[in-house]
């Protein structure tokens, strides 16, 4: 049986440079919110590594945002062995990027900064990344009932705060 | 494979309606992602990265020889070490001639003084006069003769007379032969 090798990705079309321009200030976003000093730079880097691959990517939006996610990890961890946790960037407010800022009211992301970190995560990604929950497995690297058990925690979590605040959420 | 269609993301209907719903409870709008002409400089910036894509790929063919830098080194050291093995066998080769050579000469050479000491001895002998005959008779050696002492007692034998211990007197001398 032969197989037909998947087509590799066109890095030179015009469909690559609406991606591009749609897909850039996403990602420097995506950077910052993990608390990046350079999130252009690493954005740029997550393109020419996505563009190095020889082999097939399949999802290549999961494969640029996964990317932009280690890079800036590994930014805040400049020695290998120094064990600084996701939490200790993901709460930091300083961290929070200008878009949060917009999308969401200050209440709402103080009741965001009280879920745990990883809950946060998949929530950001579902709800204002817009990413499918396949795409947010790439990229978290877990599976895809995974992500979707903690979207849903983070959900039932939202609900219970707001609804002990008293039904905060009239705004929605 | 097109990045229009990448883009498109198929989820189900429950995701979608989970998503809405998500939305509606954190306050949000529904999030558009406004579709953006991309900007001669986005343009630019997107080439230039695929360049340098292109560029650390090629880089990336030479790679595995550079990941095996110590192979590489004892590669490189291989002449020079049979270099060096070749010349310091040589040296010692060279150096017991050598020591050898310089042995055989010191033999040599004691020898040639030894033959020189005795060519000196015979050359030195053969040099000395020859030693006069008559004078060798006319002065017979005595090896008791004591040069200084004359004799006295003109070839006489002298016996020394025997005198009692109470006189203290000189001995007399009594001639033994030629009485007269």
């Amino acid at each position: 049986m032969q197989t037909v090798a998947p087509p590799q990705l066109d890095f030179e079309s015009t469909d690559f440079f609406d991606a591009f321009a749609l897909l850039y200030p996403r990602l420097v976003n995506y950077a910052r919110r993990y608390g990046a000093t350079f999130p252009e730079d690493i954005t740029q880097e997550a393109f020419v590594i996505l563009m190095q691959r020889e082999t097939h990517v399949e999802h290549p939006v999961a494969f640029l945002y996964g990317t932009v996610r280690t890079l800036s990890l590994t930014e805040k961890r400049p020695m290998k062995n120094q064990n600084l946790s996701l939490d200790a960037i993901l709460l930091d407010p300083g961290f929070a990027s200008d878009a949060e800022g917009q999308l969401l009211s200050r209440e709402i992301r103080e009741h965001m900064r009280t879920l745990s970190p990883t809950f946060r995560e998949a929530l950001w990604l579902f709800v204002v990344e817009g990413l499918s929950i396949r795409e947010i497995a790439g990229i978290i690297d877990i599976p895809e009932a995974t992500v979707k058990t903690r979207i849903f925690r983070a959900k039932a979590q939202l609900r219970e705060q707001l609804n002990s605040n008293g039904g905060v959420h009239a705004m929605a | 494979m097109q990045w229009h269609d990448l883009m498109q993301t198929d989820e189900s209907a429950e995701d979608l309606a989970l998503r809405t719903e998500l939305q509606n409870m954190l306050g949000m709008a529904p999030v558009q992602h406004p579709h953006l002409e991309p900007t001669s400089d986005a343009i630019a910036l997107a080439k230039s990265l695929h360049r340098e894509a292109m560029r650390r790929r090629h880089t990336a063919a030479v790679a595995p020889i550079r990941k095996r830098p110590f192979f590489m080194l004892i590669a490189a050291a291989i002449p020079v070490i049979l270099c060096i093995t070749a010349i310091g066998t040589w040296g010692v080769k060279q150096k017991r001639r050598a020591d050898v050579l310089a042995a055989k000469t010191k033999e040599l050479e004691t020898k040639q003084n030894r033959i020189d000491a005795a060519r000196e001895g015979v050359r030195n002998r053969e040099s000395q006069p020859p030693p006069n005959p008559l004078e060798s008779e006319q002065k017979p050696v005595s090896p008791n003769a004591n040069p200084n002492q004359t004799p006295s007692n003109n070839g006489e034998l002298i016996k020394p007379e025997e005198r009692p211990r109470y006189l203290n007197s000189r001995p007399e001398q009594h001639r033994v032969g030629n009485r007269r």
